[in-house]
């Protein structure tokens, strides 16, 4: 869902002020994007679903502790702890920070599930050809790609997000489009 | 792959979506979790100032740079403008003195034309006057004091009155050169307006031309009957020539004779002499009104010579009409 950044500025507003019903409207406008994003570094559909609804608990023991100054817009603060949570859990498991898209792509589905058969057969092939090449990307790469092009955060939230400055996430975006047209 | 379909497949990949069943159930879950949480009871901030932060986080990332901008213009043009009202009546030895002297030289820097600046200079002189008047009326001080503040106002005073002086006579020796090269311009026109009309007669001139013999000459002249008739009505015109003309040379006298009674009467230099005479003799209030007549003379020039300019400029029309007849 789609939200104005007026709305989301007073959705955020009203979240600091720890405002439970705003809170989960929140869940409800995020809870898909910051799904995607996860579901993109990890390795099954479990692990996405598990990391995502710790992430919204994790937000709002921030909000409670009122150590959000930080981050200026709802979205920042979500994706970041959604990124550290990644971390987090690559750590816990010891396993290595590389993302595997195989085991994801069988267990993806495609939202709308009365979609007609034939053009869902041709989104789910062209889909599997994007992981794997996006699986080819570095890890900074795919995630940028991700970032703009797939959630559509704006250069200062991925900024924040990555902890970079916003024209090295102009270049990377430059390179990483051009990293993937290489592969393609 | 060209770029345009890669970001078309990236699109795609926004129909990943969670599971609508993990999706309820995990809000089920963190619903009962954040309701279940104890959280310390802030104050319900009002909607309004709610949307006045978001409208000025709005208007922040969108213009910051202009945003500070004017608010460091207005900053400062508020304090430059209180500053001003505040020192106004401010008297030496206070502590608004020095800003109301530098409002002033802020002021006199910022004027460019000549006659603005005398009248500056006027009117901060009567500035000085005023200080005085003020100084000597105060009961708390000592005459020592007293005595050191209107010597320095003093001094100050006549600074002021020499530099308006010496401003007024640079003005006066411009608006001189000015009305010089302007009656050379009308002199000029005058000699051309003659030598149009010697030739205008040249032409009128009897063309004689000499076929070998002397009888036979052709002569080539205007109808005699116009000549006695120009020649009939020649004194006429001439009678009533002379009269206009001795009657514009009587008014002409007339106005030179009223602008040098006024030049005399009112000319601003003599005006701050007398003024400066005034303060000497320690007639504070009169010599007040006498900078104030001194302005009044600064105008009366200004508007003599606006006057002078627009018939000056009515002339030349119309002589450009009468050359286009």
């Amino acid at each position: 869902m789609k939200q104005g950044k007026f709305s989301e500025n007073f959705l955020y507003t009203k979240i600091k002020q720890k405002d439970k019903e705003s809170f989960m409207k929140a869940y409800d406008l995020y809870v898909d994007d910051i799904y995607r994003f996860i579901s993109f570094k990890v390795k099954t559909k479990e692990e996405a679903e598990d990391i995502s609804s710790q992430v919204f608990l994790k937000v709002w023991n921030h909000i409670r502790e009122n150590s959000v100054k930080e981050f200026k817009t709802l979205r920042a603060l979500l994706y970041t702890t959604a990124r550290n949570a990644v971390i987090d859990h690559y750590r816990k498991d010891s396993l290595k920070d590389e993302v595997s898209y195989d085991a994801f792509s069988e267990n993806f589905e495609t939202v709308d599930k009365k979609q007609d058969i034939l053009k869902q057969a041709e989104v789910s092939s062209d889909y599997e050809n994007l992981l794997k090449k996006m699986s080819e990307l570095k890890d900074e790469y795919s995630e940028v790609l991700l970032l703009k092009y797939v959630n559509e955060l704006s250069i200062v939230e991925i900024a924040k997000i990555m902890d970079k400055s916003k024209g090295n996430i102009r270049v990377l975006i430059y390179r990483a489009v051009k990293a993937l047209k290489k592969i393609a | 792959m060209k770029e345009q379909k890669i970001l078309e497949q990236l699109n795609k990949l926004k129909s990943i979506k969670p599971d609508a069943k993990w999706k309820n159930s995990n809000r089920d879950i963190l619903h009962s979790q954040i309701f279940s949480s104890q959280v310390e009871e802030e104050k319900q901030a009002n909607i309004f100032l709610i949307a006045i932060n978001n409208i000025f986080n709005f208007t922040k990332s969108i213009s910051q740079p202009t945003l500070t901008m004017a608010i460091i213009i207005l900053v400062v043009m508020g304090s430059w403008i209180g500053s001003s009202f505040a020192s106004k009546n401010a008297n030496l030895g206070d502590s608004l003195y020095i800003a109301k002297i530098i409002n002033e030289k802020a002021q006199f820097a910022f004027t460019f034309n000549e006659k603005k600046k005398v009248k500056l200079g006027i009117e901060f002189a009567t500035n000085r006057v005023e200080e005085i008047n003020n100084i000597i009326k105060e009961k708390n001080k000592e005459n020592k004091d007293k005595d050191e503040k209107v010597k320095k106002l003093v001094s100050d005073f006549k600074r002021q009155i020499n530099e308006t002086k010496s401003r007024l006579k640079k003005i006066e020796t411009t608006n001189k050169i000015v009305r010089k090269n302007q009656d050379n311009k009308q002199d000029n026109k005058k000699e051309t307006e003659k030598n149009t009309e010697e030739i205008a007669d040249e032409e009128n001139m009897v063309f004689s031309a000499n076929l070998s013999k002397d009888e036979n000459g052709i002569q080539v002249s205007e109808p005699n009957s116009v000549n006695s008739t120009t020649e009939s009505t020649e004194p006429v015109i001439e009678e009533n020539l002379s009269s206009t003309t001795e009657e514009v040379i009587e008014k002409a006298s007339t106005t030179e004779s009223i602008i040098e009674e006024k030049e005399e009467e009112q000319s601003p230099q003599t005006i701050l002499e007398q003024a400066e005479v005034l303060l000497d003799k320690e007639d504070y209030n009169a010599t007040i009104d006498k900078l104030n007549q001194a302005d009044d003379a600064i105008n009366n020039i200004d508007s003599t010579k606006e006057e002078t300019t627009t018939t000056e400029t009515e002339e030349e029309i119309a002589s450009t009409s009468d050359e286009i007849k």
